[in-house]
């Protein structure tokens, strides 16, 4: 992956590269770990979208019950 | 275009076949990474959390570089959030070293061995700091570039240079003044 010239490196570097090498292996997963992620993600997603909706409608109906006690202008800019 | 930008953009579609693609594609690297940033007990959750983060932020992905090196950096993240939430929780003190494994003796003894080393290594290596951690596997178990390192760790080129350097040189003080036969050279 890399496209650098080698490095300079001690024997003890070359040893630890060596050593290294045996963390290369990967941990074991059960076959359905790519279709759960992706159930997930779905559902994540369907409920993202109401939840900001719903998010946004209160915060629309706060501010509209501050205007109507005065407590903040209709306008923020005046 | 590559496969994996292909992919993306099929799953800005709304196509989470997809999307389940890009996971089989990837899995192996992340949960490799992530294993040796967390712990392998903790991998699999940080897997998941990174896919999940990647996926609600395909559209920042603007393909300036590989997808995966994108993916590692949000896996990083996820991993530095997790060990940051487990600050404070029991940290191992290092006497699992010399735990019996029941599984291991039923191994042929050179695997098994070889099983024992990489046990081994992988507590050792947690002595060292999340960011030492991430540089040395990126670049001496993964082989990523340090321009590549950069990007994933959100770090300058030069203090990866230097991360890695310390990286290097702590582990091999840590192996050396270990009572394990780690046959390293003076």
């Amino acid at each position: 992956m890399s496209d650098e010239t080698p490095e300079a490196r001690t024997p003890a570097e070359v040893r630890l590269a060596q050593l290294l090498e045996l963390l290369a292996v990967t941990p074991a997963a059960d076959a359905e770990f790519a279709a759960r992620v992706a159930r997930r993600a779905r559902l994540q997603h369907a409920v993202a979208a109401p939840m900001r909706a719903v998010g946004g409608f209160v915060a629309a109906i706060g501010h509209g019950a501050l205007v109507i006690v005065g407590l903040t202008p209709l306008d923020p800019r005046r | 275009m590559d496969a994996d930008r292909v992919l993306v953009n099929h799953c800005l579609g709304g196509d989470l076949g997809a999307f389940e693609e890009l996971v089989n594609r990837h899995r192996d690297v992340v949960v490799r990474v992530a294993a040796r940033i967390v712990g392998p007990e903790d991998a699999e959750d940080v897997t998941q959390d990174s896919f999940l983060r990647a996926f609600h932020r395909l559209q920042r992905f603007r393909g300036d570089a590989s997808f995966r090196a994108w993916l590692l950096q949000i896996t990083h993240n996820a991993a530095v959030d997790h060990l940051n939430r487990r600050r404070g929780e029991p940290v191992p003190d290092g006497s699992e070293e010399d735990a019996p494994v029941r599984e291991l003796e039923r191994m042929p003894a050179e695997r098994l061995e070889q099983r024992e080393r990489a046990r081994r290594l992988e507590i050792k290596l947690r002595a060292l700091s999340p960011e030492q951690r991430a540089v040395l596997v990126l670049r001496d178990v993964e082989g990523f570039s340090y321009d590549e390192i950069a990007r994933i760790t959100s770090a300058p080129l030069g203090t990866v240079k230097i991360r890695l350097h310390r990286a290097r040189r702590d582990l091999i003080e840590l192996l050396r003044t270990n009572t394990y036969d780690w046959e390293l050279p003076a």
